[in-house]
This record gives structure tokens, C-alpha cells and sequence, in this order.
């Protein structure tokens, strides 16, 4: 690939991927600029509640439900630092097995666990990824007591979190900067090398001609409100815009090999569990263990819970629920997620201004899954003491006793009765050398381009089965030195 | 001759050519018939329930055509089946209203920018789907001669179809079942006479064998070979459904016999929408079973118009709103292209495009929406006063709007519709406006709604009550309430103990 000594590099948001990009050429002497559709989010602003966190930080306000015939509620960033600055911080390498899958059904190539080691090491340093470094909050200590009953293995994940303050404000920006955000990490380190950031600009428009990309159209929001539609050239383009925005901009600029037929998510169900005695879960931060027993199909852990959060858990029987309200105090909340086998489609949509339209179908495995998943569950928290269990299931209001709760691992929750979310989203824009599966090759050069690049979860080949941060960072950066060593 | 002359004077030749064959065709069709007769017959047709029924089952079979076409790119691309009857619909209007079946080039590129797939795939694609219509439409054609009429023009009309789709089968077969004799055959052609382009050639090869690569397990192919025999019975529907409009007897095998002899003639040039040549060919097929020559072209109108008018008014607009999206992309590029005034950010320079006014600020909640809200969450708890509950409703209505402002569009618009329903359904059962209702009659209608047995009508209340109840309790004051004031270590700057 034939680019000027010093190209100019564009990159499309500013999560997980686009901040790792960025850094990385940075560093390495580039000129960069990172155009984020979001705004940067001043500190002060990080650990409000819900409404305002999800007014500032969350795309759309958190209204980006996934269409199909079982709807998934599905929430990302869209600030500076993109969904880092409101998830849980969680962080796994990809696991061998699952590498091992990307070459086989992908032809994914350099990517084994060797291979990533230097780059997961990399990113682990940075955001200093560490076990919680306090005694467990109430619900770890529960889910952990459930879990030794059961004989099941589990283990702490850890975080990219330094000094957690256990104020359960992850999910609105850790006012503390505690956690490890992109905004507190790599978006400085990258500022620091010489990058530029322009916050609350939207790429529209990728300009292409041919093989070569030229650019980009964007539109920038201005503090008193007006918008301004500018074209930014650029020498090559990586674009980092999340799973379900950068399917859609490749989709519109006619970009479309393989790109946005193929999105998978970790359908998750959310289950509240309330105890004999006091656990303040909406004060502590969310549990910190996850059970691997059942993995890679199923995985349970802990979910965050505000008094909002556990209200929406509970809102499925409202009318029989509601009264529980009043014991917040004992309720903790966690939640199951399988690995999700089936398939979605992102497409821009044909109404409304640059709309997403975002669909999945969830697949005869994943529905099996979940049942099982909410009965394992169910059973590790009664056999940790819970008086009774919640899910987010309409008509099962309650699971008071093992019986009810086994019933789930040969019978099928009823599809139109299950309340899913999910927060793991990626595979919109494989990578890999099988050109039958794939939207761009190992390194994220998207086949029929010679400067156009995927830098986020799209790229993931299929669902990692774990929380994808890792996967993403290191694969970013990988693809990033690359990059740079093709201009050499 | 300059070679851009030579290629111009071939296509008005071949328009002209199209024109006199119509124009011909017509002739023969009306010599020695009655117009009066003729016009006579058109208006005794009894057009209801016979066209509506015969337009449903034309439509229904270019539905089909997109289901194979869908399939036929499955391995390579993500399809819907209504995207690709519109490609294959957009395909066939273009067909009739411009020549030299620039449809098949428009379908072409329509599947190419839609799927990504490369052009010369996309080609492959779609003269695969042409070749397996016209295999179809000869085994149709061989099989109700054998219970309706032989001999004849009809069978040296077989003999010559057989021949020449046959023929394409065959370049078909090798292409499926020998990709790589193809590709072998074109590197060593390629080599020998046009050296510099062997790697052109080479792609070019694999992109029409990839087209045709769906065929190459047996399973595929018989299912691809059932859509199309699928797609061509409903076709012959519309033939047999306007049969009894003329007091035909609505025999099957004269609707099949008289589908597949109109659309092989169709092949002839002609001009845009076949006129004339669909007319007289069709007409012919009737005649060579014995109706009468005014009643057969009568029915051949007919057919005609419900061949053209549904799938080009549906081709016309799929083109129209796929350009409509293609040229504001168009534009977008080209305002961007053009672009003068700059600022630079480091070593990019931002060229301003245009100056957009600012989004509209967002409303505040209608008294309705205040309702709903109200009713959605809990009564007043103990430790919270009346108006405190009130503020958090009001603070969480405003939530609630905010959020609904946020959806994407097409869900914003089906939560009105929905809402406009529920307004609806309580003024009918109450004889009054929802928000003319006591506090505890709305909350009973809500809950009817948003907690109740109908699945679609708590799909409906999803959205609200889940950003209704969050915002609610996420409230502090409603917090304390609840946890009776106990300290927050978040607000003290403590953790855990």
C-alpha cells in the first residue's frame, strides 16, 4: 500500500478500538484525528443518576432496542471514550479456544494466544487490569457462598479499574476516576502525542472512489446548537464508530462486502434475588465474580442494580412485585448471558435522519441456554440464602424453591414472555482471510480497500464469549502496528 | 464510421427494429377482427373478483423471485426477500418502460450496491435466474402440450426454446459442477492472447463461477429448481384468473400453455412492455385451442395490462425512492468535493460543506403523557409527601418524553400509533378523554394495557413503563424513602466497610 511518509489518519469514534488505534499511531509518529460522534463529558458530570447519565453518555439516551422477534434491549456509549466510560470494566483475554475458532471458521490469521499476548499485556498495563482491591461487597460474598454450595467453578474477574471506590457508579462515569475509561487512559496518552480530537462530530459519509478512500463528511455540533456539515481528508481511514454505528456508515457510503449481516450479541436475562439481610447492592459496586462452570454457552454473574434498575427488573409483574420495593435494601441483582449463536443485521434505515435499524433472531440454542442459565442461576441464589428470586420473565413473577427453579432446565421460558438485554454487541464487520464470512482481511482492511480500516467490536469474528474489551483493545492495536509497518 | 457512431446507429436500428415488429405484430392481431366486437368483449369482461385474484398471484410470484434471489446470494450476502424482489421488480419495470432490456442491467447494478457483491457476480446471478426462467418456461411449455394441443408452430416453437436454453444449461452446468476447467481455460487463454490482463481475466472468472455457486450441491439446486417452477405457476395463476373474466373455462393447462408460448415470445425485440408481440403471441396460444379470435385478444389486453401496470407502478417506485437515497449520497459527496471554505485541526483541514440549523429542543410532556406516567408508578409510599410524589412524577414524565423523543423513528412512530389506539380504546369504553379520568381509572386502564394478557398491547407499555418505573425510583428523594434515609457512602466519600 503505497500512502505519503506521514499519512494522515482519521479515526471514526473514540471507544475501546478508535482510542487504541489512535494512541498506537500516535505514538508511533502518525498524525491523527479522532472525530467522536459524542461529547466529552467533563468529570463532574461522570456519577449522576440514570436519567442524567443516560441523557449525556449513552446513545440515543439508552433507546436503541434490538429488533426481532424476541426485542433485546441494548444500550452503548456515545461520549469520549465511548461504551468504557459506562460499562463495568470487566476485562478477559480471548480465550484460546475461542482464538483457535477465528482461524478455523475465519482464517484469522496471527492471532493466536502468543501472537495477542503482547498486546493484551499491553493494554493490561495501561489500564492498570487488576482484581478488586477491597473486601467483597455484600452480593460478591453471596453469589460466591451460592457458588461454593453448588460446587460450581467461578472466578473474580478482574477489572480495568485502579483503587475501586465502590461507589457503584460505573454505569454513569466513575466520578472518581477510578475506572479506567478511555477518556482517563489512552484519549490523554493519545492528545498527548500530538492526536487532535473533535468531540460531537458525526461521520455521514465516507468518500471513496474506486479502492481509495478520500475522507469523510461529517457534521459538527456546535455549543450554541447550530451544525455545521464538513468534508476532513484523509490518507486512510480506521473506522471505530461501535458495532452497530459503523456497519451502518460503511452500509450508507456503499461499502456493503460482508459488512452488517452478521451481528451477534451476549443475549443476557437479569435476575434480582432478595436476601434475609441487608446487602445495599445499590451502594456497592456490582458482584466481581463470574461462573465458568457452564461456559463457553452460558455465563452468570452480577449485574448493576440502582433502585431504578431493580424497579425495571421487577416491572415485568409489576402488579404482584411492586411492594418488594420496599425491601431494596436486601436485593441484589445478576444475571445470565449465553454465549448467542444466533444472528443480526444492522441497516441504515430508510426513515429518519441516519437511523439504525438494528435486528437479531435469537437462535433455538440461545433460547435453551437461557432457560437452563435462569434455573443454574436461580438454584445458586436460593442454595446462597435468597428467599426468593426475580427474573425478568412475565408470568414468573417468583422462584421461591429449587423444584420451581430446576423445572427451567428441561421446560423453555416462553419466547414472548422474556425480557433480554444486552450491553455485548460485535461480529457486524468480521475479520479474516475467508472472504466467504469476511468484511475486511486479519488486520481490518476491508476487502476492496486499500486505506479503509475496522478498529471495534464489528471486527470480532464472532462472539468471543466473554467481555469483549480485551479482545477489541488488542486486536486494535495489533492491527494498528500493522498498519504502521506496511508503511515502511 | 467512428466506432461510438457504429454502436448508436446499431441501437436506433434495433429500436426501429423493435418498433415495426410491435407495430406489425398489432397489425396481424387486428386484421380482420372487429374492433366494435373487439371493444364489445373488453366491456362485458366481469373484472371482479378475476383481476384483483390474477394481480395477486403476479405479485405474489415476483415475491417469489426475490425469495430465489435471496437464496441464490445466501452463501455471499444478506438479502432480504423483500429487497430482492424489489431488485427483481425494479428489474422488470425498467424493462418495460426503456429498450434493449436495459432492465436486466439496472437489476444487475441494483444487486451489486446492495449486497457488495462484485458486478461481474451480480451478472452472473442474475443471467442464472433468466436461464433457469426460460429452462422453466420450456418444460411448462412441453408439459401442458401434452394435455392441451401439439404440432404445429407450437412444437417448432419448443424445438427452438429447448435448443437455446439448453444450450445456456449447459455452459450453466460447466460452470458448477468444472469452476476450475473454467478458470484453467481462462488463465491459459488469457495468457496466450492478452498477456497484461490475465489477472483481470483470471478475477472476472471467478466472479461469474462464484455467481452460479449456490447450484453446486444437489439439495440447492433442486430448491432453487422448485422456486422457479414456484414463480412461473403463479404467473400462469394470473393467466388462468382472468379466464373466467371472459367466460373462458379456467383450464390450468391452457393458462400454463398460453404464459409460457407469451413470455418465450416476449424474447422477440419488441418495444418497451412487449406491445404488440405479448399481444398476438398470447392471442395465437388461445386460438390454437379454439377460442375465438376477438374473445383471445380481448384476454390478451387484459393479461397485458395486468402485467404492466402493477410491477411498473411498484419498479417506478422502488427506482425512485432507491435514487432518491442514492442521489442525496450523490449530492453529500459532490457538495463535499466542492467544499472552499476550510479551518484546519493540526494537518487535516475541515472544508466547510453548509451551515444546518440546530436540532429542535426537546418538549415537554403533554398532560397526557403526565397521566400515563402518574399511573405507571407507585402511589404515594409512606415518607413521601404528596407533593414530593408529584415533583417525581412530573421530573420522571419529562423522563419518559425525553426518551420517546429518542427512539429511532420507526418505533417513534409506532408508539404514537399505539398510544393514539389506547386514547382511543378508553374514550370508547369510558365515553371520556383519557386525562378526564380519576387517577384511579387511568391507572386501571393502564395497567389493562401495560401488565395484561395481549402481548402486543404490553409490548406497547414496555417502553414507557420501563423508563417511567426507572426514572421514578432512580429519583434521590424516592431513594430515601425507600432505604428510610440510611446514608449513602457515595455521598459521605466512603466505600464499603
Amino acid at each position: 500500500m503505497k500512502l505519503a511518509t506521514r499519512p494522515r489518519v482519521l479515526v471514526i469514534g473514540s471507544g475501546a478500538g478508535g482510542a487504541t488505534v489512535a494512541a498506537t499511531l500516535a505514538e508511533a509518529g502518525l498524525d491523527v484525528l479522532i472525530v467522536e460522534e459524542g461529547p466529552q463529558v467533563p468529570p463532574t458530570q461522570y456519577g449522576l443518576g440514570s436519567p442524567e447519565a443516560m441523557a449525556t453518555l449513552y446513545r440515543r439516551r439508552g433507546m436503541t432496542p434490538i429488533e426481532g422477534p424476541v426485542p433485546v434491549g441494548y444500550v452503548e456509549g456515545c461520549c469520549v471514550g465511548g461504551s468504557t466510560e459506562i460499562n463495568s470494566g470487566f476485562w478477559h483475554r480471548t480465550p484460546p479456544e475461542i482464538l483457535l475458532r477465528w482461524k478455523a471458521r475465519y482464517d484469522l490469521a496471527d492471532a493466536s494466544p502468543a501472537e495477542l499476548a503482547e498486546h493484551f499485556q499491553w493494554a493490561e498495563t495501561e489500564l492498570a487490569v487488576g482484581l478488586l482491591n477491597r473486601p467483597y461487597p455484600k452480593s460478591t460474598e453471596l453469589f460466591a457462598r451460592g457458588v461454593e454450595r453448588m460446587g460450581w467453578s467461578a472466578q473474580e474477574v478482574p477489572r480495568a479499574v485502579r483503587d475501586c471506590k465502590d461507589i457503584n457508579r460505573c454505569a454513569s462515569g466513575c466520578p472518581a476516576g477510578a475506572k479506567q475509561s478511555m477518556s482517563q487512559t489512552l484519549i490523554p496518552r493519545a492528545l498527548k502525542a500530538g492526536a487532535r480530537l473533535l468531540p460531537d462530530t458525526r461521520a455521514l459519509l465516507i468518500l471513496k472512489s474506486g479502492g481509495q478512500v478520500s475522507g469523510v463528511v461529517a457534521e459538527q455540533r456546535f455549543p450554541d446548537g447550530h451544525r455545521e456539515q464538513v468534508s476532513i481528508a484523509a490518507d486512510a481511514v480506521f473506522v471505530c464508530a461501535g458495532p452497530t454505528e459503523t456497519p451502518a456508515l460503511l452500509k450508507r457510503s456503499g461499502v456493503k462486502f460482508h459488512v452488517g449481516n452478521t451481528l451477534r450479541i451476549h443475549p443476557m436475562l437479569k435476575v434480582a434475588a432478595r436476601f434475609p439481610e441487608t446487602v445495599d447492592a445499590h451502594r456497592h459496586v456490582l458482584p466481581v465474580l463470574q461462573v465458568k462452570e457452564f461456559w463457553p454457552e452460558i455465563s452468570l454473574g452480577g449485574a448493576y442494580l440502582s433502585p431504578g434498575h431493580l424497579a425495571m427488573n421487577l416491572s415485568e409483574n409489576w402488579l404482584e412485585t411492586h411492594p418488594e420495593m420496599h425491601r431494596l435494601r436486601n436485593f441484589a441483582a445478576y444475571y445470565v448471558a449465553v454465549r448467542g449463536t444466533g444472528r443480526g443485521q444492522i441497516r441504515p434505515s430508510a426513515f429518519g435522519e441516519n437511523d439504525t435499524s438494528i435486528s437479531y433472531r435469537l437462535s433455538d440454542e440461545d433460547h435453551l441456554n437461557i432457560s437452563r442459565g435462569m434455573a443454574r442461576l436461580a438454584t445458586l441464589l436460593l442454595a446462597a440464602g435468597a428467599e426468593e428470586v426475580f427474573p425478568s420473565v412475565h408470568g414468573l413473577a417468583r422462584i421461591r424453591t429449587e423444584l420451581e427453579a430446576v423445572r427451567w432446565l428441561d421446560e423453555r421460558v416462553p419466547l414472548d414472555a422474556l425480557a433480554l438485554t444486552t450491553v455485548h454487541a460485535f461480529s457486524s464487520c468480521p475479520i479474516g482471510e475467508n472472504q466467504q464470512r469476511c468484511a475486511a482481511d486479519s488486520f481490518g482492511r476491508l476487502y476492496g480497500f486499500h486505506n479503509l480500516f475496522v478498529g471495534d467490536a464489528s471486527m470480532l469474528p464472532d462472539s468471543p464469549g466473554v467481555n469483549p474489551q480485551g479482545s477489541v483493545m488488542a486486536l486494535a492495536r495489533r492491527n494498528a502496528l500493522h498498519f504502521k509497518e506496511s508503511l515502511e | 464510421m467512428q466506432p461510438r457512431t457504429t454502436t448508436r446507429y446499431r441501437g436506433k436500428l434495433l429500436i426501429i427494429l423493435g418498433i415495426v415488429v410491435s407495430a406489425a405484430l398489432l397489425y396481424v392481431a387486428l386484421a380482420g377482427l372487429s374492433i366494435e366486437r373487439l371493444a364489445e368483449t373488453l366491456a362485458r369482461a366481469e373484472l371482479w373478483p378475476w383481476l384483483p385474484l390474477a394481480v395477486l398471484a403476479y405479485l405474489a410470484g415476483h415475491w417469489v423471485r426475490g425469495l430465489r434471489l435471496r437464496v441464490l446470494v445466501s452463501r455471499e450476502a444478506s438479502l432480504t426477500t423483500a429487497t430482492g424482489a424489489n431488485i427483481v421488480v425494479m428489474g422488470y419495470a425498467v424493462n418495460n418502460i426503456l429498450p434493449f432490456r436495459m432492465g436486466e442491467l439496472a437489476r444487475m447494478g441494483m444487486l451489486y450496491e446492495r449486497t457488495g457483491i462484485p458486478f461481474l457476480q451480480s451478472a452472473s446471478v442474475t443471467a442464472l435466474e433468466r436461464i433457469l426462467d426460460g429452462l422453466t418456461i420450456v418444460l411448462l411449455l412441453a408439459f401442458s402440450m401434452i394435455f392441451v394441443t401439439s404440432g404445429g408452430w407450437l412444437t417448432h416453437v419448443l424445438a427452438q426454446a429447448g435448443l437455446l436454453f439448453g444450450c445456456a444449461l449447459a455452459g450453466v452446468l460447466v460452470l458448477v459442477v468444472r469452476p476450475r476447467w473454467v478458470v484453467a481455460a481462462t488463465s491459459r487463454l488469457a495468457g496466450w492472447l492478452l498477456p497484461g490482463r490475465q489477472a483481470l481475466l483470471l478475477q472476472m472468472a471467478a466472479n461469474i463461477t462464484a455467481g452460479v455457486a449456490y447450484l453446486r450441491r444437489l439439495r440447492d439446486a433442486l430448491k432453487i429448481a422448485s422456486l422457479s417452477v414456484l414463480v412461473w405457476l403463479l404467473e400462469a395463476g394470473m393467466f388462468w384468473a382472468l379466464m373466467p373474466a371472459f367466460g373462458l373455462e379456467a383450464d390450468p393447462m391452457i393458462a400454463l400453455l398460453a404464459m409460457s408460448v407469451t413470455n418465450l415470445g416476449i424474447l422477440a425485440p419488441s418495444t418497451p412492455g412487449y406491445i404488440g408481440v405479448f399481444h398476438f403471441v398470447c392471442m395465437q396460444a388461445l386460438v390454437l385451442v379454439g377460442i375465438a379470435e376477438e374473445t383471445a385478444l380481448a384476454y390478451a389486453i387484459l393479461v397485458h395490462l395486468a402485467f404492466f401496470i402493477p410491477i411498473t407502478a411498484w419498479g417506478v417506485g422502488v427506482t425512485l425512492w432507491y435514487g432518491v437515497k442514492l442521489s442525496a449520497t450523490l449530492a453529500l459527496a459532490k457538495a463535499a468535493r466542492n467544499a472552499r471554505q476550510s479551518t484546519s485541526e493540526g494537518a487535516f483541514e475541515l472544508r466547510s460543506i453548509g451551515r444546518l440549523a440546530p436540532h429542535e429542543a426537546g418538549s415537554l410532556p403533554a398532560p397526557f403523557l403526565v397521566s400515563i406516567t402518574r399511573a405507571l408508578v407507585p402511589l404515594p409510599t409512606a415518607g413521601l409527601s404528596e407533593p414530593e410524589h408529584e415533583h417525581a412524577v412530573a421530573q420522571a414524565a419529562q423522563f419518559v418524553q425525553a426518551q420517546r423523543e429518542a427512539l429511532p423513528f420507526k418505533l417513534r412512530v409506532l408508539l404514537t400509533v399505539g398510544l393514539f389506539g389506547f386514547r382511543l380504546a378508553t374514550a370508547l369504553l369510558t365515553l371520556r378523554p383519557f386525562t378526564a379520568l380519576s387517577p384511579a381509572a387511568q391507572r386501571r386502564h393502564v395497567n389493562l394495557w401495560a401488565y395484561g394478557r395481549i402481548g402486543l398491547t404490553r409490548k406497547l407499555f414496555r417502553p414507557l413503563r420501563s423508563t417511567a418505573i426507572l426514572a421514578y425510583y432512580d429519583i434521590p428523594a424516592i431513594t430515601d424513602a425507600l432505604t428510610h434515609g440510611t446514608p449513602d457512602p457515595a455521598q459521605t466519600g466512603g466505600g464499603s466497610p
